[in-house]
């Protein structure tokens, strides 16, 4: 039975202060997902029975079927919080009333889904961290949790999957304590590198009630603060106090009845007031000691039907831990009382999500959380309506109140303030909520909220801001944390099918917040996705889903290589125009590693202040001042880690040729010469330029194709090399794994450079850098060569080198370069150089 | 008469197209022959002559198409009146309404026995098999139809096609215009003595997706051009009017443009045009490496796919425009002018776009924003702010390597010799005439003085100031071959043959 109703809901949604915008974020496999169970069984969607087994936030089959979240789901959960759970004092002092909506999304764990959790995290405040008790903090739940704290959200955490200490590894107290606190303090090293003013102290500590314990499985958890609060009677003391000392280097002496600073583990108050009692329920219940079980409920004033004592092992576990501490209570009221409501949490935000000037009536709507402001609304991502046909843009009101049929303004990623690109001006049809599997229809959502908007679907690629200020400014867009390197070629089977493939594509790029749709000049359609699951997932559902069921052909994942040069380019490099009278003279040279990279961060950028980037440049870098006042263009793309440089001394005309040059840049930085793939770190200098004297005879024609070959011939002659994408690979495996993991590596070009032992555990975690290019089938590979136990997390980390000359014969240029051209239609051989330079 | 006239006769059809010549009256013929065949062309209007018989026939022979070697050059040939225009070599079998129009393929006979041995080596006898023979083998395939049995299944759905003959356009329209069927080559070598497959064939669905990838672009695209490369095709002006239609109902700018034989030179001239439409016939359409260029060429059935509401892809190809023309276009209703259809998300760009409105067809002055990304936009005329620049000594010489470089002094000097030879003999006229475009094959009394005193007085000394001062003939003067460009291209490849054209080789021997 849902115990609430659309309406009741709906009310609530007028008292931003009583709104918790939340996302679960946490490692693959930590228990995000069955976690939620609990939450959404709690306000009667699902029966507490089956919390923790539906995982009702996984709404595809195939997440099901795996066992693993794909895309992230968003559901509304109105709470009642009665006197008992949190009583009148402890409640947030702003709130009105006591009941409380949890905007609640369930993210993927996958690496290879991190798009869906930025996409998440955007609309929220406040971020449910979650941590495998066993397993501890992993390279997925740093990587969530720097993106939240970039994102100004408020972390709290919980340790999760508790009952495998109990009951698969039977581990004592003591050592559960050292994991948990090991875990906690693990994940307030990472919170503190993140120094925020605005938010204050973000770490976390369970005798504050920021951490929580649970298990997901079995539907329970629990603060300190809630333990405290049933012993503070007991002993005499406030609930603060009895708090501080259920953590830490506190201990109990039962025969003195005296608090001191040190003593025997067993008497460590964690231990012997939380883990010591949970421990004895659970072997009583495990143990069929129904007696005994009994008592201690009787003593625990816990009530249970006469049915669900009747039950057996692991289900009466469950119904009594849900009984006695059930996972919701614990955490609603983690997150009523320390995750910010949007009124809250938007006065520190707006400032960083807000393009606009900070004292416009958007930007204020947003710091104010006023629902009469002008409407700001943010789509972070498109979902699939139920008939595949149409999406539902699924975002936040950060300012004012949406409404169905109003004219509101859409603003794509490419809109420039003051232009009419990527600009629509619509109303929306319906506005809904989102109910997990479902949705329900309201008409209107005000600020503060999650929601999503029907009919809006073809002015949005995938995200955008929704206004209705005429001179309102977009939401800073999202930046992801992984990059789309695995590339596979997608072609119908009946070239007539060609259309609806462009369709089914056109909406596979809507569905996923991460996927790159791409068409290449020789027009091959390209889909470009994180790794290797993320790419099975794509195109099984373009296949399925998306294509009206016209059969596909789907190349081998490919990588993209990128070509760059090593050196300055050591000769001098002439071209000339087809009719003679020009001559470009140019030369290449390497941008540096970590240049390329700020250039890659957009650090360094063309819209920057010229004479403020020249200084830069030539104090960080070394840079000449005079060139580097003249960069004339970034390419490929306008903002791609390639530059154009004007280095010339007192040439006539130069800038009538700019725009010609710049556009044989761009061409060249995007099909290098080697194997027409994207250039990367190359600096190209125009030294000194000859041009006919009158303006026709130098126009485009003349100059874009020259300027193509001059720069062509300027990378060959400075040591080309190709880059390849590395993955950072982290795998957990148990010691007998690990040679299995080497051989695996090693044959792979990978190189393992970290390796350390998980204190506490056998386990052991090991990094090391993989070529994206050797990846393909690393995961079964793996899992066949060390029988399973060791399971491989690969994220995008850097281009390396490609070790060879890619002109000298060899097996680089005859196989990797000769089978890229091949794909690509072209000749098999790379171009001679005097096809591009001519001779002096 | 020799066997090797003879031979010659039956290669280049001399008797056949006599009697068409006859049969039509036609007294002036305009004979068009590719470069490569340039060299025979002397023996071919002797042995048209001879064989002719009427000494009123005129035989002139146009060199160097200002428009393709695919298509007629019927402006040329208009310029010297000719009644038809017999095409030899590699053409695209069009219909010109200008004037009649004999293509002359066959050049080459081989031997059926050869390809029929090779093609057994391949290919089950009675598999659904096409057999295709470029058009430049003599077809006597014909006469011996016991050869070609016709397999009884002749409603098999895959059959293979082989083509016999060289990769080129030919092939690709066949490729393209049949795509649902599978090819192979069969090539051969220069001697057409040898013949061998070749399996690694371009497939059509590479093709295919290439073109889908243009029209795409096209769609995206906000100015469009149409490039005139045809003059002669029958129907080119009503496609090209109904390009135009087509375009400015779409909404988008229209430029036509005509720039003769087109190169990507030329067309990057035009910056702001975002896509070409290419009216030419279809051999001629494919024979351009679209590679090469910076912004999109298609055909103008690409075109009516791209941007005509309601007409739907369905893999079928046409690069015959002719057949377009028989359609009706639908009618636009102009009251749509916010319609959901306007807005698509564009994968060439990956960002949505919004498609401008339906346009009624007129003239509307738009601030378009074609040239906003451009920097240079023209000179920035500070008239008497700045001092007028001293005047100095400039360069000497050609572009292709100016005087004071070491290697043009060489060239210079080799120039020279050639000079000499130039004038002296007719067989570096005759040279020229195979290989620089400028193909001449001059005749003694109709060469102008200004011709005549242009080759004499060709010095390196006066090369200088010839470039500047002399006309577009005088570039030809140097035969370099290198210094040739578009500007130079010119009507001055029109050659008049007439009876004195033995005589003029003869007083040169």
């Amino acid at each position: 039975m849902v115990n609430f109703t659309i309406p009741q809901l709906r009310a609530i949604m007028d008292k931003p202060k009583n709104i918790r915008n939340m996302s679960v974020i946490a490692h693959v496999d930590h228990g995000k997902s069955t976690l939620t169970d609990s939450l959404v069984a709690a306000a009667g969607i699902i029966s507490m029975a089956s919390a923790g087994d539906q995982r009702l936030t996984d709404t595809r089959a195939d997440e099901a079927e795996r066992g693993i979240t794909i895309k992230s789901t968003g559901i509304s959960l109105y709470n009642e919080i009665s006197e008992e759970e949190i009583p009148d004092a402890k409640m947030p002092k702003d709130s009105a009333g006591r009941e409380f909506l949890i905007n609640l999304i369930d993210s993927p764990g996958h690496v290879d889904f991190s798009a869906e959790v930025t996409a998440a995290l955007r609309i929220t405040d406040g971020a449910l961290v979650v941590v495998d008790s066993i397993e501890g903090v992993s390279v997925q739940t740093e990587t969530v949790l720097r993106q939240a704290l970039g994102e100004r959200i408020k972390p709290v955490l919980t340790v999760n999957k508790l009952d495998r200490g109990f009951l698969e590894l039977q581990l004592d107290w003591e050592s559960m304590y050292t994991n948990f606190s090991k875990h906690v303090e693990n994940v307030n090293v990472i919170i503190s590198t993140y120094k925020d003013e605005a938010m204050g102290d973000l770490q976390v500590y369970p005798d504050k009630g920021t951490v929580s314990f649970s298990a997901g499985l079995h539907g329970w958890a629990f603060t300190l603060p809630q333990f405290a609060r049933m012993y503070a009677k007991k002993f005499g003391v406030s609930e603060e106090k009895m708090c501080e000392r259920l953590w830490g280097e506190n201990y109990f002496n039962p025969a003195e009845k005296k608090w001191t600073k040190e003593g025997d583990t067993a008497n460590r108050a964690f231990n012997m007031f939380i883990l010591d009692p949970i421990g004895k329920i659970v072997q009583a219940t495990m143990n069929d000691q129904l007696d005994k079980l009994e008592k201690m409920l009787s003593a625990l004033n816990i009530k249970m039907k006469k049915e669900d004592l009747e039950l057996k092992g692991k289900a009466l576990l469950k119904r009594t831990m849900q009984s006695w501490i059930p996972a919701h209570k614990a955490l609603l009221e983690m997150m009523i009382l320390h995750l910010p409501s949007p009124a809250a949490a938007q006065k520190y935000r707006a400032e960083l999500l807000y393009t606009g000037p900070a004292d416009d009536a958007c930007c204020t709507g947003i710091r104010e959380c006023n629902p009469e402001a002008p409407l700001v609304l943010y789509v972070s991502k498109m979902v699939p309506s139920a008939d595949k046909g149409r999406f539902i843009a699924f975002g936040r009101v950060f300012s004012g109140t949406v409404q169905a049929g109003v004219k509101i303004r859409i603003m794509g990623p490419n809109y420039v303030p003051g232009k009419k690109e990527d600009l629509n001006i619509k109303s929306i049809q319906r506005v809904v909520l989102f109910m997990g599997r479902k949705q329900d229809p309201v008409d209107t959502v005000p600020v503060g909220n999650t929601c999503g908007l029907i009919g809006i679907d073809q002015f949005l690629v995938k995200t955008g801001t929704l206004t209705t200020a005429e001179d309102g400014y977009p939401m800073k867009d999202m930046k992801f944390s992984v990059s789309p390197v695995v590339r596979c070629a997608v072609e119908p089977k009946n070239p007539q099918d060609l259309p609806k493939l462009v369709e089914g594509l056109k909406r596979l790029a809507k569905s996923d917040p991460m996927v790159v749709i791409s068409i290449e000049e020789s027009g091959e359609h390209i889909v470009a996705g994180a790794g290797e699951l993320h790419m099975e997932i794509c195109l099984k559902d373009l296949q399925d889903d998306y294509m009206n069921g016209a059969p596909l052909k789907i190349s081998d994942p490919v990588v993209s290589y990128r070509e760059t040069v090593t050196a300055e380019t050591d000769q001098e490099c002439m071209s000339k125009s087809p009719n003679k009278h020009n001559r470009l003279y140019f030369k290449a040279l390497p941008l540096g590693e970590e240049l390329t990279n700020i250039i890659d961060d957009g650090q360094i950028t063309p819209r920057d202040d010229v004479k403020v980037r020249g200084r830069r440049l030539a104090d960080e870098f070394g840079w000449d001042v005079d060139i580097a006042r003249k960069i004339w263009a970034f390419g490929p793309d306008i903002v791609g880690p390639n530059l154009v440089c004007d280095a010339t001394k007192a040439v006539q005309f130069l800038n009538e040729i700019k725009d010609s040059v710049v556009a044989g840049f761009n061409w060249v930085t995007k099909e290098g010469v080697i194997c027409e793939e994207n250039m990367r770190g190359i600096c190209f200098q125009i030294l000194d330029v000859t041009m006919h004297a009158d303006a026709i005879h130098r126009g485009g024609g003349q100059i874009i194709p020259t300027a193509r070959r001059v720069m062509y011939a300027a990378e060959m002659l400075s040591q080309p090399r190709l880059m390849e994408p590395v993955f950072l690979v982290e795998i957990q495996c148990p010691e007998q794994a690990m040679g299995g993991i080497y051989s695996c590596l090693n044959r792979r070009r990978g190189q393992v450079f970290e390796e350390n032992q998980r204190p506490g555990t056998p386990l052991y975690n090991v990094k090391a850098y993989l070529p994206v290019s050797e990846s393909f089938g690393f995961d079964s590979d793996l899992r066949a060569q060390t029988a399973g136990q060791a399971f491989p997390q690969c994220v995008f980390d850097h281009w390396d080198l490609v070790l060879g000359d890619p002109l000298a014969p060899g097996k680089l240029r005859d196989e990797v370069i000769a089978g890229i051209r091949k794909r690509k239609g072209l000749a098999v051989e790379v171009p001679p150089l005097d096809r591009f330079k001519d001779k002096l | 008469m020799t066997e090797e006239h003879a031979q010659f006769d039956i290669n280049f059809d001399v008797r056949d197209t006599c009697s068409w010549i006859k049969e039509h009256k036609m007294k002036r013929i305009a004979l068009q022959i590719p470069d490569e065949y340039l060299k025979h062309s002397q023996k071919l209007v002797s042995s048209l002559r001879s064989t002719a018989q009427e000494k009123d026939i005129e035989f002139y022979i146009l060199a160097d198409s200002s428009v393709s070697s695919w298509d007629p050059d019927v402006v040329a040939a208009q310029h010297v009146r000719a009644d038809c225009i017999v095409m030899y070599g590699r053409a695209s079998v069009t219909r010109s309404d200008v004037m009649p129009i004999r293509n002359v393929f066959g050049f080459v006979q081989v031997d059926p026995n050869r390809i029929f041995d090779v093609l057994k080596t391949r290919i089950e006898p009675c598999a659904s098999t096409i057999v295709l023979l470029s058009a430049q083998f003599k077809s006597y395939f014909a006469s011996d139809k016991s050869r070609a049995q016709n397999s009884e299944n002749t409603e098999a759905e895959k059959f293979t096609i082989i083509y016999v003959g060289k990769e080129g356009p030919e092939l690709t329209r066949l490729i393209l215009e049949y795509n649902q069927y599978c090819f192979m080559l069969l090539q051969h070598n220069d001697d057409f003595d040898q013949f061998s497959f070749k399996t690694e064939l371009g497939d059509s669905s590479r093709l295919i997706k290439r073109r889908y990838f243009l029209m795409m672009k096209t769609k995206d695209s906000e100015r469009i051009g149409i490039v005139v490369a045809t003059t002669a095709m029958e129907g080119y002006r009503d496609i090209v009017e109904r390009m135009k239609k087509i375009i400015t109902m779409s909404g988008k700018i229209v430029h036509t443009l005509y720039v003769g034989k087109i190169n990507p030179a030329k067309l990057a001239n035009f910056a702001e045009i975002d896509s070409f439409v290419l009216v030419a016939s279809p051999e001629n359409t494919v024979s351009i490496d679209a590679a090469d260029y910076l912004k999109p060429l298609i055909t103008p059935m690409e075109l009516e796919i791209a941007l005509v509401r309601g007409r739907e892809w369905t893999g079928d190809y046409n690069l015959d425009f002719r057949p377009l023309l028989k359609t009706p276009l639908p009618e636009v209703s102009s009251d749509n002018s916010d319609d959901e259809d306007n807005i698509c998300h564009s994968l060439t760009s990956g960002a949505i776009i919004r498609r401008p409105n339906v346009g009624d067809g007129t003239l509307t002055v738009t601030n378009s924003k074609a040239y906003e990304h451009r920097t240079f936009r023209g000179l920035d005329l500070k008239e008497g702010l700045d001092r007028p620049l001293d005047v100095v000594k400039g360069r000497v010489g050609i572009a292709s390597g100016y005087a004071h470089e070491p290697a043009a002094v060489e060239r210079l000097s080799q120039a020279t010799q050639a000079e000499v030879i130039t004038g002296s003999l007719p067989a570096h006229v005759q040279k020229s005439a195979g290989d620089s475009n400028y193909g001449i094959s001059k005749e003694s009394c109709k060469i102008e003085s200004g011709g005549n005193s242009k080759i004499e007085s060709t010095t390196p000394k006066a090369e200088a100031a010839s470039v500047s001062s002399a006309g577009k003939g005088q570039g030809q003067g140097q035969g370099e071959g290198e210094d040739e460009d578009e500007a130079h291209d010119s009507e001055g490849d029109l050659q008049h043959v007439s009876d004195e054209v033995d005589s003029f080789f003869d007083a040169f021997v």
